[in-house]
């Protein structure tokens, strides 16, 4: 007989058994090669996602807060000899009044034809009242082609809405439009530069849209550029981009404009931003281009004695090249003025004017000149061209028609004015020396409005040489984003679900495992007659366990590849709840299964290998060819070895209870980590415990014995592996379950308060469009029309400014190293003491971190902090670590994370104080997101009126509460993933128990047999065995039970989670009645066997 | 007369032959208070049906059982248990001794099955009593993986008889041992039960060990046989 006969005949013969053992494997294939094929489609979706969102995008030009024209990318397009589109991306929101369903925050992309060639998309050609839209907002606005609805957009704003004097009337424009086309997402639809799978509620118009005012459709802030090819060979590295673009761009391009005066003889260079960049001012100097630097700026009033002048312009100039030595507290002034104020040389002014505080907030201020020279108006140092382009100055017919940024009282303005407007315009009446401006009126945005050229000297083509030779497109934050390869990398780094899953997974593979070594161990012990037979015809110990190894091999390698191949639904099911039921964990309902050879093939190679491991360990624990293994259970154990069992038991439960105990005495009841720690030590220390009884028992010889109970607990003492593998499944898993099922996160009262997550602020609003202004003041309140219910329950607002850039919270599931910066009130959130921190540097205490953020470390490094959850799983850093930004100046950005926030509405974005923000940010206008205080008692109406009255800024407006809770959700849809394939695990241990208590009892035949004859009744049979079995199970959950009990406290205790009593008395219920029904089946089927024959031949 | 079996027959039927095989046929047996008696017959006899019979742990098709005036048959389930574990004592070829448990622990086995409250004190020194009879008073606290083939038959012996049986039944006691120890195993038995008080009917192949016992019957076409 051949070796593979016997091994045929024997996998025969044991097919049940063989069939139990293939089917745990299966098991544990399912499980880990499908998690391996989950986290390959999650990826993989991602990177479709990333792949729709940019189609052949590789890289993009983004000119900030600025503005280009279309031009810059005809000449680049030609230049490059690439395929390349422009684009105008601006912010809006959309309404279906028919429907009355509302789109905020709604991302508005101007382009043409050669954006859909980006795509898998046909040319779409639209009118002026036509858009096309995305899926997104289509199935939220419910549209389709040929619907109506209505759209506003903020127009582009040449010059920052911060920027004093800048407008803040007319900034929107709206209308209604017919859906032409809705995009799918391979067509364009998904485009966006965030790197998110949650698509953006997105409209595609085109440039003759009546949304846009005709003098901004040429305008655009993006450049996308296919510069790879298929085969990825990038044809141009995002430098080289950026040099050539710095080759084609215009002056416009730089918002900035040359114009020729005075009969051709002087040029002047000004800015469409008012200000000139101080960086192109600063950069300008080393060249000698012989420049005179201006800067004339809107006075309110200037008064002498009880005379006023209103509204009138002063320029700051270089007044010594017109031979005028002025001091610092002198002023040149025109005749017209003169004769207003009736003023002569030597008497003192007084001007008023608006200026920025460091909150952009303007303050009226006041400074006092004394009268140096009285001019005529039309000396050489005042012309009109003096004053710069204000919108809404410059264009207006007279005084009464200015709709400048601030405030105009036009009762002031008298008819002389309106004359010296009609004859000189803007003609500054005032002048002061340079120096004395600059200390006025210089801001963040520059000071100089002009600067003038000698035509004689220079010409337009050499200043602008000069100023890109000087400029670098960063400075004036320009930036080439290596879009595509970003989004790779966000995609591949993103969340590793192939492991979260095998985590999540984890009991059904430790009980898979457990099933492997318990089954194939059974089936070993069952057939040991036949090893000792082998032993003794001759075989050596080597054969027999080749051939078993032999035996098992197939059943393995089929079992492996039967899970692998099962795996593939497994994964279909995983994936399609992450679409739907588990949407929480991943914010999309897009993923797809990608079944890769990889994963196949990985899974089947681990699972044959860990499979292999406990086959052996199984198998070499077994001592093959050795009269039955009760011989090694009769090896005595060291004594001193039970001791120190026994000691590390009792201290591990002591030290357990003092870890309670004194979180409890120190008031740190909401200290979670001590009570796990607590909890988890006291079961692996009771645990041991009772594998110390019963090693103890099992050693006992004693005289003294008298009930079926000291008969049961001896049996499960003799049989303690047994009884130990069960009881550690069943108390880690419940423990497991139960510590999970507690620490779903909830909202309750007190966890408003102000040092929690919420910062004690009710309302979380986000805008698209930012709003202006200070809301705490009643006349931002007025400008913004709050009503009086508003007015009343509105108490205070924090105000906080944003750049652009990816969110990196929890919802995210893209890896993001670089989360948006947030400029936050940190002087108010110190002095309210909003929130608080989870950790910090050790230089810097937990009371002191809002103000630590006003420091500056070094030059260009200043202190940051950042949610806690953030830090340490989504851009995975550690306190101290730096992440490097570029700021608008085009300058690195250090921002070196000193702290972790508790838990906050904050989750996904890094924040720095405002004054460094507005420095490093200084165009970013306006409040993206503001932080409400509120009357807590009518809350649902405040929504609703706050999201009417911010409508047109694209509010997102949400309670504090709920933003957490949506955070909260990801978590506790994990814990829901880990809880239900928990339960699972759990069932197939508890499977496992009964085929564990099957194949003992089949095992134990002779024994029910002489139990039966020396006069036990079936039921006293029965109740021995129950007994048995069901006490391991009992003390499993007494254990989990108590243990989990201590480690739950904090959430027993706090409200800021839900805990379920009826989900621990379900689970454990669950687990008890299954179990107990397994074991009940399990014995009765085995007493119902004539077991009598047995006692007559083993 | 302690027992008296009465036209008792039992059949077989294998399935997959679909056969019936009858095993014993109207067989009459009377046993008395203390006799022993030693059965005989081929493998596949009926011998040990025979014997499952008489302790109760089968049930014949037909015919009637009576022991000490009691009709064995017409007994529950709880009822034949208990009649088990107070009326026989069993020994078995194998020994059947549990391996989790000390010698002390074997022979006090049946004891736990009892459901009427038993003296415990007067238990353990009959339990000892007998052990010294035995001549294992020294193995008490030895499991059974540490005792002889011969230790464990006496161990045997000594649980059968801790419940003081009526009747000790014993089914091929002597099957793996050679003739010497056999024989002493059948002395053993005999000068048990003996001793003890009880009757003994034992199941063998062999003629010798059948020899020490007061009769022999030979079981013989499903009818027993007195040998003379």
């Amino acid at each position: 007989m051949k070796s593979t006969r016997y091994i045929s005949a024997s996998l025969s013969f044991y097919k049940k058994q063989h069939f139990l053992l293939g089917f745990a494997i299966v098991i544990a294939s399912l499980v880990i090669t499908g998690s391996i094929i989950v986290g390959d489609s999650v990826k993989g979706s991602l990177q479709t996602m990333a792949k729709n969102r940019l189609g052949s995008t590789s890289h993009v030009f983004s000119s900030g807060e600025r503005f280009f024209t279309s031009e810059l990318n005809r000449k680049l397009s030609k230049a490059l000899d690439v395929k390349t589109a422009d684009v105008l991306f601006l912010k809006a929101f959309a309404a279906n009044p028919d429907a009355e369903l509302r789109a905020n925050n709604v991302s508005i992309f101007v382009c043409d034809s050669n954006f859909a060639g980006f795509f898998s998309a046909e040319s779409f050609r639209l009118a002026e009242n036509e858009v096309a839209i995305n899926q997104t907002i289509a199935a939220k606005l419910n549209l389709k082609p040929g619907d109506e609805f209505i759209v506003k957009l903020q127009k582009p704003q040449l010059i920052p809405l911060n920027a004093p004097f800048a407008s803040e009337t007319d900034r929107m424009n709206s209308g209604r439009f017919t859906v032409k086309q809705i995009l799918a997402d391979n067509q364009g639809g998904r485009f966006s530069l965030r790197n998110s799978q949650v698509p953006e509620n997105s409209i595609f118009i085109a440039r003759n849209s009546s949304l846009l005012d005709k003098e901004n459709r040429d305008f655009s802030n993006l450049i996308l550029f296919e510069t790879a090819s298929e085969a990825e060979n990038n044809l141009y590295a995002a430098s080289e981009l950026m040099l050539k673009i710095t080759e084609n761009l215009a002056l416009a391009d730089y918002g900035l404009k040359l114009e020729k005066l005075q009969n051709d003889s002087v040029i002047q260079l000004s800015s469409n931003r008012i200000f000139i960049d101080s960086v192109i001012v600063k950069n300008l100097q080393p060249i000698n281009l012989k420049s005179i630097s201006n800067s004339t700026y809107l006075v309110n009033e200037i008064r002498f004695q009880d005379k006023k002048t209103p509204y009138s312009f002063v320029s700051a100039t270089e007044t010594e090249k017109f031979g005028f030595n002025l001091k610092t507290n002198e002023i040149i002034i025109n005749k017209w003025l003169a004769t207003d104020l009736c003023v002569k040389i030597g008497d003192t002014l007084h001007l008023k004017y608006w200026i920025p505080d460091k909150n952009e907030k303007l303050i009226l201020t006041e400074s006092t000149f004394k009268i140096a020279v009285i001019i005529a108006e039309n000396h050489p140092i005042s012309d009109s061209d003096l004053m710069p382009n204000f919108p809404g100055l410059s264009d207006a017919g007279n005084c009464r028609d200015w709709d400048a940024g601030v405030a105009i009282d036009f009762k002031a303005i008298r008819d002389k004015d309106e004359t010296y407007w009609d004859e000189f315009k803007g003609t500054p009446k005032a002048f002061i020396n340079l120096q004395s401006g600059r200390q006025l009126w210089a801001n963040k945005f520059g000071f100089e409005t002009g600067l003038r050229f000698n035509a004689n000297q220079t010409d337009s083509a050499k200043i602008l040489a000069a100023i890109k030779q000087t400029i670098l497109p960063e400075q004036l934050g320009f930036a080439i984003i290596s879009a595509k390869e970003l989004a790779n990398k966000a995609a591949l780094g993103s969340v590793d679900f192939a492991q979260l899953f095998l985590s999540l997974g984890f009991f059904i593979i430790a009980a898979a495992l457990m099933l492997i070594y318990l089954i194939y161990g059974l089936n070993l012990k069952h057939r040991s007659s036949e090893f000792e037979l082998q032993m003794r015809i001759g075989f050596s110990k080597k054969q027999i366990f080749k051939l078993q190894l032999l035996e098992i091999m197939g059943i393995t390698v089929f079992s492996a590849l039967l899970g692998t191949l099962l795996s593939i639904p497994y994964s279909y099911l995983m994936v399609g709840a992450l679409n739907s039921v588990w949407y929480g964990a991943v914010q999309t309902n897009a993923l797809e299964v990608f079944v890769t050879e990889r994963a196949l093939l990985y899974g089947f190679i681990s699972v044959l290998i860990i499979s292999a491991i406990t086959l052996y360990y199984s198998l070499k624990n077994t001592k093959l060819g050795t009269a039955q293994s009760v011989v090694s259970k009769e090896k005595k154990i060291k004594k001193s070895r039970i001791v120190w069992q026994f000691i590390a038991a009792i201290s591990g439960i002591t030290i357990g209870l003092l870890i309670s105990f004194y979180a409890i005495f120190t008031g740190q009841t909401a200290n979670s980590s001590l009570f796990l720690s607590s909890g988890g030590l006291l079961l692996i220390s009771s645990i041991l415990l009772v594998n110390f009884y019963l090693t103890q028992l099992q050693q006992k010889t004693t005289s003294n014995y008298n009930s079926l109970t000291n008969l049961a607990l001896r049996n499960l003492a003799f049989f303690k592996f047994r009884s130990m593998s069960v009881l550690i499944l069943f108390a880690i898993g419940v423990f497991s379950l139960i510590i999970t099922g507690a620490n779903r996160r909830t909202f309750n009262e007190t966890a408003n308060h102000k040092p929690s997550g919420t910062g004690g602020f009710e309302f979380w609003a986000e805008f698209s469009v930012p709003v202006l202004g200070n809301f705490n003041t009643e006349e931002t309140q007025k400008k913004y029309n709050f009503d009086a219910e508003m007015q009343h329950n509105l108490l205070h607002f924090e105000h906080i400014k944003a750049t652009e850039g990816d969110r990196a919270d929890c919802l995210n599931q893209n890896k993001i190293t670089n989360p948006r910066i947030l400029g936050v009130p940190n002087q108010s959130f110190f002095e309210n003491s909003n929130f608080s921190f989870a950790s910090s540097i050790h230089t810097v205490s937990k009371d002191s971190i809002w103000l630590e953020l006003n420091k500056l470390y070094a030059k260009k490094t200043i202190p940051a902090v950042i949610d806690q959850t953030v830090l340490q799983w989504g851009i995975q850093k550690k306190l101290g670590d730096t992440i490097t930004y570029t700021n608008e100046l085009g300058e690195t950005l250090n921002l070196v994370l000193i702290a972790g926030i508790q838990n906050s509405v904050f989750q996904g974005s890094v924040l720095i104080s405002e004054s460094h923000f507005n420095r490093n940010f200084p165009s970013i206008a306006g409040s993206k997101i503001m932080l409400i205080e509120s009357t807590s008692d009518t809350l649902t109406a405040l929504n609703q009126n706050i999201n009417y009255t911010f409508g047109e800024y694209g509010i997102e407006l949400e309670t504090t509460k709920q933003r957490l809770s949506n955070f909260y959700a990801v978590t506790n849809t994990y814990l829901n993933v880990f809880l239900l394939l928990g339960f699972f695990g759990l069932l197939i241990g508890t499977f496992g128990l009964g085929i564990a208590i099957a194949r003992n009892l089949t095992d134990r035949t002779s024994e029910i047999g002489l139990l039966q004859a020396v006069g036990f009744s079936k039921k006293q049979i029965f109740t021995l065995f129950f007994y048995e079995q069901s006490v391991v199970l009992f003390i499993s959950l007494l254990l989990a039970i108590i243990s989990a009990l201590v480690g739950i406290l904090p959430s027993i205790l706090s409200n800021s989670y839900s805990f379920s009593g009826i989900y621990l008395v379900l689970l454990v219920l669950g687990i008890a009645v299954i179990s107990l029904l397994m074991t009940y089946i399990s014995i009765k089927s085995s007493l119902n066997k004539n077991v009598i024959n047995n006692l007559r031949v083993e | 007369m302690l027992l008296k079996l009465n036209t008792i027959s039992k059949s077989y039927t294998w399935s997959a032959e679909n056969k019936v095989r009858e095993v014993l046929i109207k067989l009459d047996f009377e046993l008395n208070s203390a006799q022993s008696v030693a059965v005989i017959g081929p493998s596949g006899c009926g011998k040990s049906t025979l014997l499952n019979i008489l302790g109760a742990l089968d049930k014949p098709d037909s015919g009637t059982y009576v022991f000490n005036n009691e009709d064995i048959l017409r007994k529950t389930e709880p009822e034949l248990a208990n009649f088990r574990n107070t009326k026989i004592g069993f020994v078995f070829q194998q020994h059947h001794l549990l391996p989790q448990l000390t010698v002390y622990e074997n022979i006090m086995l049946p004891t736990l099955a009892k459901k009427n409250g038993t003296n415990q004190q007067s238990l353990n020194q009959y339990c000892s009593e007998l052990m010294l009879q035995l001549g294992i008073e020294t193995l008490k606290l030895k499991r059974p993986a540490q005792l002889s083939g011969g230790e464990s038959q006496r161990v045997t012996v000594a649980r059968a008889l801790i419940n003081k049986p009526l009747l000790l039944l014993a089914d091929e006691p002597t099957g793996s041992l050679d003739e010497a120890n056999a024989l002493a195993v059948a002395d053993l038995l005999v000068n048990s039960a003996k001793q003890f008080g009880s009757s003994l009917i034992m199941v063998t192949h062999s003629l010798q060990v059948a020899s020490k016992a007061q009769k022999v019957f030979r079981l013989q076409e499903g009818k027993l046989i007195e040998q003379k």
